[in-house]
């Protein structure tokens, strides 16, 4: 059996950017978001998980006694919005390194910024649109 | 030819012997993946407040099962490490002197990372317990 060596396997993509400095704003971006995720995200989980207990969480704790105040419906917006796209751009890093046709790899970046937007909308609305009590 | 790009991905990571180099990108792509994972669903339930309560009370169900619990815990770890680690590759691109530092600030983020998720780890795992009836 032939042994497959890396050379094989590996494909050389020509540099075709789209924007000459969308990867430099993409770098920056990783760096400013991921700053802001350690307070917004980290601050999240001692919230929920060590003052809270998501034994105690129910609908209407959730809309009386957390969406009731705005800068919470303002730090969750933030994470939100910051966490996701953090995300969906950290994927998109991994897929680059493991999708090496260029057809399929255009057409799972399609289906992730499709899919991102419906997630981040339903969310966002939900933050936005869910009723205040009183 | 019949090595997929999984399998060439795991063989090659096996062999490269970066040591803790890459330990620290493979832990921080394992860590994001799975918080993005976690991240999706969790979006998708929370908007459920909104558009159909009774669907977000079934989520809370299975949020409040023991092997969520346990799930949590691991979430929270790989949380805690991706921030740290996160801070480390920022701090690194920031002040490229410290490249010579690199194994120093790695232990630094290890001992951030222990501080931080042993006592989040026992408050988390007291909760889960007491579900199951067993206080401490």
């Amino acid at each position: 059996m032939a042994r497959t060596t890396l050379s094989d396997q590996v494909t050389i993509r020509q540099a075709k950017p789209r924007s000459r400095h969308f990867e430099s704003y993409a770098w920056f971006f990783m760096r400013l978001s991921g700053i802001s995720l350690i307070l917004l995200a980290v601050g999240h989980l001692v919230m929920q998980h060590i003052t809270h207990d998501v034994h105690d969480v129910t609908v209407g704790w959730v809309l009386g006694q957390r969406w009731d105040l705005t800068w919470i419906r303002v730090w969750d917006f933030g994470l939100l919005t910051l966490a996701f796209v953090h995300g969906l751009n950290g994927f998109r890093a991994v897929i680059q390194d493991y999708i090496h046709n260029a057809t399929a790899l255009k057409l799972v970046k399609l289906l992730l910024i499709a899919a991102g937007l419906v997630i981040l909308l339903m969310g966002a609305s939900a933050i936005i649109f869910a009723p205040m009590p009183r | 030819m019949s090595t997929n790009n999984l399998g060439l991905t795991l063989e090659q990571s096996v062999k490269y012997q970066g040591r803790w180099g890459q330990w620290a990108w493979m832990f921080h792509r394992l860590s994001g993946l799975g918080i993005l994972l976690f991240l999706t669903i969790h979006i998708v339930d929370t908007s459920f407040v909104y558009f159909y309560p009774p669907l977000y009370e079934e989520a809370l169900k299975l949020y409040k099962s023991v092997p969520f619990g346990v799930g949590e815990i691991f979430l929270a770890a790989a949380l805690l490490y991706h921030a740290f680690n996160g801070l480390r590759v920022a701090l690194v691109d920031l002040r490229p002197e410290l490249t010579t530092r690199q194994r120093e600030l790695w232990i630094g983020v290890w001992a951030l990372f222990l501080v931080t998720f042993i006592p989040a780890a026992y408050i988390m795992g007291r909760s889960v317990l007491r579900s199951m009836g067993i206080n401490f």
